[in-house]
């Protein structure tokens, strides 16, 4: 191995185990060559300082400064909580004013109007969308099939 | 003489409560005060250190790491329960840290901070002269590049493996390589009175 790659297998050591043959490989190199091992004493020596950089506590003023929005992140839970019960009551308002207006005569405009004979259902046609286009209301003009552009004019 | 099995025992992985955390991410987003008051005050440390070693400015990691916490409040619900919170956390207080370092660039400093890895910086780079009077170790880091000082950071200060760092920079594995790798042997020179 190079001195360059030397240097990098030095580097990894200090993140991850080398593999046997590596770390063989990095001895033998080591045995022979003062530059190599000049790197890695300094390299431990960093390694070292940066592994021994004191761990910091946070200020008090952190946890303070955070109390606003840890309030407003709970009133926001809140209310969302509170949707549903909102939800509820107006879904309950609406029916009990559908039912009154169904059940008061004078109310209601008009009677509610049975289907009649000719309208496609879903299930005659099996898609409501095709049942409308293949069915010619009594009365209405053709569609496409017999549609004249020229008599039309 | 390379004793691997002393460097897994350095660099233990960080302790991780993905249970404890899904049930704080779950209830925090559901408005539980508690919930959120766990979160902070189990993480502000993290939070603050991280910040605080990235930027050398008390003041501004305080700032930062109140935003980081507010926006962690409202993203909550985005949080997926696998997880501990610190990754997730710390990924937010560093997209904080380079937003700000960004929006305060000056011309000089912009390429410096989205260093290329294979980029040298300038010898007239603004952040080295910061280095004619530093005396340690701490100082030193603020020198380096944005992101190689992040993944020494995480590295060193977080105990995080390659995948995290990569998975809280958001950049690939080899990239965290290189930026720890080059972040360290700059250090190393600099250390030793080399001109980078």
């Amino acid at each position: 191995m190079s001195c360059p790659t030397i240097r990098d297998r030095l580097q990894a050591s200090l993140d991850r185990p080398l593999d046997e043959a590596d770390r063989r490989a990095l001895d033998t190199h080591l045995a022979g060559c003062a530059g190599c091992r000049a790197y890695q004493a300094e390299l431990a020596a960093l390694d070292a300082g940066l592994s021994a950089m004191p761990r910091v506590q946070a200020p008090q003023a952190l946890m303070a400064g955070l109390e606003a929005a840890m309030d407003q992140q709970a009133a926001e839970g809140a209310r969302r909580r509170r949707m549903p019960a909102w939800a509820w009551s107006t879904a309950a308002g609406v029916l009990v004013l559908v039912g009154l207006w169904r059940l008061a005569p004078g109310l209601a405009p008009h009677p509610i109007a049975e289907t009649s004979p000719g309208t496609p259902t879903v299930e005659a046609s099996g898609d409501p969308l095709l049942g409308w286009i293949d069915a010619d209301p009594p009365g209405a003009p053709a569609l496409l099939k017999d549609f004249d552009p020229v008599a039309e004019e | 003489m390379v004793n691997g099995g002393a460097a897994l025992l350095r660099f233990p992985v960080s302790p991780a409560a993905p249970g404890r955390d899904a049930e704080w991410a779950r209830r925090g987003a559901a408005g539980d005060r508690a919930a959120l008051e766990a979160i902070a005050r189990a993480y502000q440390d993290r939070v603050y250190g991280l910040l605080l070693k990235l930027s050398g400015d008390p003041e501004l990691a305080l700032d930062l790491s109140q935003e980081t916490f507010v926006r962690a409040f409202r993203s909550l619900k985005g949080f997926r329960g696998g997880a501990s919170l610190g990754p997730w956390l710390l990924k937010i207080a560093n997209n904080l840290f380079l937003d700000h370092v960004r929006a305060h660039r000056t011309e000089s400093f912009d390429a410096w901070v989205d260093a290329d890895p294979s980029r040298e910086p300038a010898a007239e780079d603004p952040a080295l002269s910061l280095f004619d009077n530093a005396s340690d170790l701490a100082a030193a880091l603020l020198t380096l590049p944005v992101p190689w000082r992040q993944a020494l950071v995480l590295r060193y200060v977080e105990d995080m493996e390659y995948e995290t760092i990569a998975e809280v920079l958001d950049v690939p594995l080899g990239t965290v390589k290189t930026w720890l790798f080059r972040g360290r042997d700059r250090l190393r020179t600099q250390l030793k009175g080399e001109a980078p």
